[in-house]
């Protein structure tokens, strides 16, 4: 992701848009895990996580402005080996995303993965939804080296090359529009 | 560059496609601008780089760097002033372009048929939350285990699509509808479900997941004793195909409407970005290619400047070379061409100039080697040219006085200021040649030179000076003048001395033959008669003598003399003389000694005292005085016999002839006393003089020519001839 910090770095000088440094430090922390979990059921690694997600203005801004906001949930798998660096074992993505229903007056949220949608009334409610994970499947336990030590990283951000182009390379540039969580760390039991 | 230009219009190729496909190109629009604006970064430092080159090849005057510049300046306004042009108006339209997509009434109108949507559905809703408040009250005494029935009973009489029956904690307890796509039915989340445990119903709106709108009414059914628990009704109704389709559609236009409103001033950033970009690498191109053209069109223009510069310091086989069939290698061939024929030139010049060089040697070599003096003057008198052999006639090293006035000359050697008043006269003159003989007295002794002048030629208008070649006849006269001399004796001793033995012979015959016949008073005057004759042929007998002595062969080999030991010599037998005159001698001890034939010199010194002596010959304290000192002049040595009486001095009237044969006031001698001192002086390359002591007397001044002895630290030195 070193490409995009040097994009924004360009892109703020470019447009002229950026007030400041716009780096992940300086942006708030708008997105955060609340927590996680990693449980073992009938061979299957499941997660239990609630991941909270305050949109900021502009965000909010564009989601009543008709613009489809997508979020995703990074879950990466890793092993954990003396000497060597971590090898990843298996990635997941759960993507959501996020519409205002102008007409209902409803905010919709469709998790792309499941191909299930659900509607609010309230963003709130909306973002909630979507922040509670539970029960998810990760991986076979099979398919984990047995004795190895294994972790899972979760990290939850807003996919900003999901935007419309001239509000991508707006966001690119603004740390209002920078929001992600921190890498949440877990060890697998 | 060709290739670099290709690169750059793909990638604002792409930059456009991106912009135009954001779904395609999303990501590759923010990479495409990062590439460009690096690119562009490149193009800046490039150009800097460019910039403070043909600045600093500027202030060092480097050639070509001017017209570089100006070749950039003209390039950069061809390229930026179109552009920047272009860009403006495109500026302008892209803005009034993405303005003119709006309009308020538009966007009023998209608003009016949301609401007059949604009126249109709240309308309905309205009517099914009735008719599902209806169906939740006909479920009040429905027992659960009924339920189904009822609620399947219910579904096609109330136009339902589904309906479900649930209790507490989410507990559904029936169902009906199509329910095939979620395999179980879809609960109303916990906002609703409060608002339906405080015995309100909810009516909602239910987007489809792809399109389409369903109604949802969950509604309380009241508590009774027999069915105790809360129960709720959820109906989701249709909405009639109609009005979704309508409504759907002014919900996607007004949502894409509104999208649009709102990305309206990032569209506009991004166009212009996307658009400064190009025009900001287009034209940054375009100037890079400007001060790449510059260098190259330049390129020959700085080589021919250097060449120039070369050939202007002598670099004659400068060649350049031509890769270019344009006219500019037309004139670096013009170039080349010139610089080889400059070359032969200089080569053909170089040539001429060795031969007249080599000429000049040659003949510098034979001036050298000329027994003959040979000077140049420039029509100022300033010498030019002398050789070695000037040097040697006149006895001083003339290349010292080379740039300097010929009057200098005699200013410093006085002895040689004949040469320069002598001559003047020609030199100044007008005559092309001339011809003069001096008698000089140089370093090395007196000398007879036979000097030739003849006019350079002129150079314009000013005259071009003079040689002078002279030579150095002293050694001729000298043999001329004794052959002469040596003729007379043979004649004088053939025609006077010959005849003079008969005659002496004869007048002693006369006497011994009459003497016995004559009576004694002729006998007497017989006698005197006789003798008379006999002591005048003897008295001419002396002086046909003498005069053979003056006019006797050269000198001997000269050998180093000590003058001294000689004087003492020769005044001792002068010490007891007749007149009792007193002989003083005043030698110096530090005399260096004289190459001499001695027998000369002792008869030189004979002669000077006797004529001495002769002089005194009436004075009442009679004395001679004999000195010699070391005298240095012009550089050289010389050793100085001075002989001085306390006599009547020399008579004015002979003062200017007196060391001429037979210029005598004395009714005794022969006359070539001082005649013979002369001789044997400047047969030793001396000079002799004479003149009168102020407190009275006569003086004579011998100087010759030392060995080559150096001078004592009591070296006299004089200043003029006078003493």
């Amino acid at each position: 992701m070193g490409w995009r910090v040097g994009a924004c770095l360009a892109l703020a000088v470019l447009i002229g848009m950026a007030g400041g440094a716009s780096t992940a430090q300086t942006s708030q922390k708008r997105f955060s895990i609340v927590f996680a979990d990693v449980s073992k059921l009938a061979g299957v690694y499941r997660l239990d996580a609630k991941v909270n997600y305050v949109l900021s203005r502009l965000a909010r801004e564009a989601l009543l402005n008709g613009v489809r906001l997508e979020f995703e949930l990074e879950i990466n798998i890793l092993q954990k080996r003396d000497w060597l660096p971590t090898s990843k074992v298996a990635d997941l993505d759960q993507r959501y995303q996020l519409s205002y229903h102008a007409l209902s007056q409803q905010y919709v949220v469709e998790n792309i993965n499941a191909g299930v949608h659900e509607t609010f009334p309230e963003l709130d409610e909306a973002l909630r939804y979507m922040g509670e994970v539970i029960d998810l499947p990760l991986i076979d336990a099979s398919l984990l080296s047995p004795g190895g030590k294994h972790i899972c990283q979760i990290r939850a951000r807003l996919d900003l090359d999901r935007l419309p182009l001239p509000l991508m390379i707006r966001a690119y540039a603004s740390p209002s529009w920078w929001l992600r969580t921190d890498w949440y760390t877990l060890e697998l039991p | 560059m060709l290739g670099l230009f290709a690169l750059l219009l793909a990638s604002l190729y792409l930059l456009n496609s991106a912009l135009e496909d954001a779904a395609r190109f999303g990501r590759l629009y923010i990479i495409l601008l990062l590439l460009n604006s690096l690119f562009l970064l490149v193009l800046v430092v490039s150009i800097g780089v460019n910039l403070a080159k043909l600045i600093r090849q500027q202030s060092r005057n480097v050639p070509g760097s001017r017209l570089t510049t100006r070749l950039v300046i003209v390039f950069v306004v061809l390229a930026v002033a179109p552009a920047a042009i272009v860009y403006v108006f495109s500026l302008q339209m892209l803005q009034r372009g993405i303005d003119s997509w709006f309009d308020v009434h538009v966007e009023r109108a998209l608003q009016d048929a949301l609401d007059l949507s949604r009126s249109s559905l709240d309308l309905q809703m309205h009517q099914l939350r009735q008719r599902a408040e209806g169906l939740a009250g006909s479920l009040v005494d429905v027992p659960n285990t009924m339920a189904p029935f009822a609620l399947s009973d219910m579904l096609g009489r109330a136009g339902a699509v589904e309906i479900v029956l649930f209790g507490d904690n989410n507990r559904i307890i029936a169902s009906s509808g199509d329910i095939t796509a979620s395999m179980v039915p879809r609960l109303p989340n916990e906002r609703i479900l409060r608002l339906v445990s405080r015995g309100e119903t909810y009516v909602g709106l239910d987007p489809l997941k792809d399109s389409g709108l369903r109604i949802r009414v969950v509604a309380p059914i009241p508590v009774t004793r027999e069915n105790p628990e809360n129960r709720m009704l959820q109906v989701l109704f249709p909405v009639s195909e109609r009005i979704d389709a309508l409504a759907s559609s002014v919900h996607s236009a007004f949502g894409r409407y509104k999208e649009l409103v709102y990305l309206r001033t990032p569209l506009k950033q991004s166009f212009v970005v996307t658009l400064s970009l190009v025009l900001l690498v287009a034209v940054l191109f375009a100037v890079w290619v400007a001060f790449l053209m510059s260098r190259k069109l330049i390129a020959p223009i700085r080589e021919l400047a250097e060449g120039t510069k070369a050939v202007a310091a002598g670099e004659y086989h400068k060649r350049l070379p031509v890769g270019r069939r344009d006219d500019l290698g037309l004139l670096v061939l013009s170039f080349n061409q010139m610089t080889e024929r400059l070359a032969e030139a200089r080569d053909t010049a170089e040539r001429s100039q060795r031969l007249v060089e080599r000429q000049r040697a040659y003949l510098e070599t034979v001036l050298e080697h000329l027994s003959s003096g040979v000077i140049s003057l420039d029509p100022d008198m300033i010498l030019r040219t002398v050789n070695a052999a000037a040097s040697h006639v006149l006895g001083v090293d003339l290349e010292r006085y080379k740039g300097r006035a010929l009057r200098e000359l005699g200013q410093e050697h006085h002895g040689l200021a004949g040469f320069y008043d002598r001559l003047a006269p020609h030199l100044k003159g007008a005559e092309p040649e001339w011809r003069e003989q001096l008698n000089l007295f140089t370093p090395n002794g007196r000398r007879v030179l036979m000097c030739q002048g003849a006019r350079l030629p002129t150079h314009g208008e000013t005259l071009g000076g003079q040689v002078i070649v002279f030579d150095d006849i002293t050694v001729l006269i000298q043999a001329q003048r004794e052959a002469a001399w040596a003729e007379v004796a043979r004649r004088l001793a053939h025609e006077i001395k010959n005849p003079l033995t008969p005659i002496q012979l004869s007048a002693e015959r006369l006497q011994k033959k009459l003497l016995p016949k004559l009576d004694p008073a002729e006998t007497e005057v017989l006698n005197r008669s006789t003798r008379t004759i006999v002591q005048q042929v003897e008295s001419m007998k002396g002086m046909v003598n003498a005069f053979g002595d003056y006019a006797r062969t050269p000198l001997k080999t000269l050998l180093p003399l000590d003058l001294n030991a000689l004087i003492k010599d020769v005044v001792e037998l002068y010490r007891s003389n007749p007149t009792g005159t007193r002989v003083k001698l005043d030698l110096d001890r530090s005399l260096p000694r004289i190459d001499a034939d001695s027998d000369r010199i002792r008869q030189l010194l004979h002669n000077l005292i006797k004529n001495a002596l002769e002089a005194v010959g009436g004075v009442s304290v009679p004395t001679l005085s004999i000195t010699t000192r070391v005298i240095a002049d012009d550089g050289m040595r010389f050793v100085e016999l001075v002989v001085a009486d306390n006599g009547p001095g020399i008579p004015s009237e002979l003062m200017d002839r007196l060391f001429e044969p037979y210029v005598t006031n004395k009714t005794r001698g022969n006359g070539l006393g001082l005649a013979i001192v002369k001789k044997i002086v400047e047969d030793h390359g001396g000079r002799v003089w004479a003149q009168n002591l102020r407190a009275g007397g006569a003086c004579i001044h011998i100087r010759l020519l030392s060995s080559s002895v150096q001078a004592r630290h009591n070296v006299t030195h004089i200043k003029g001839d006078a003493a």
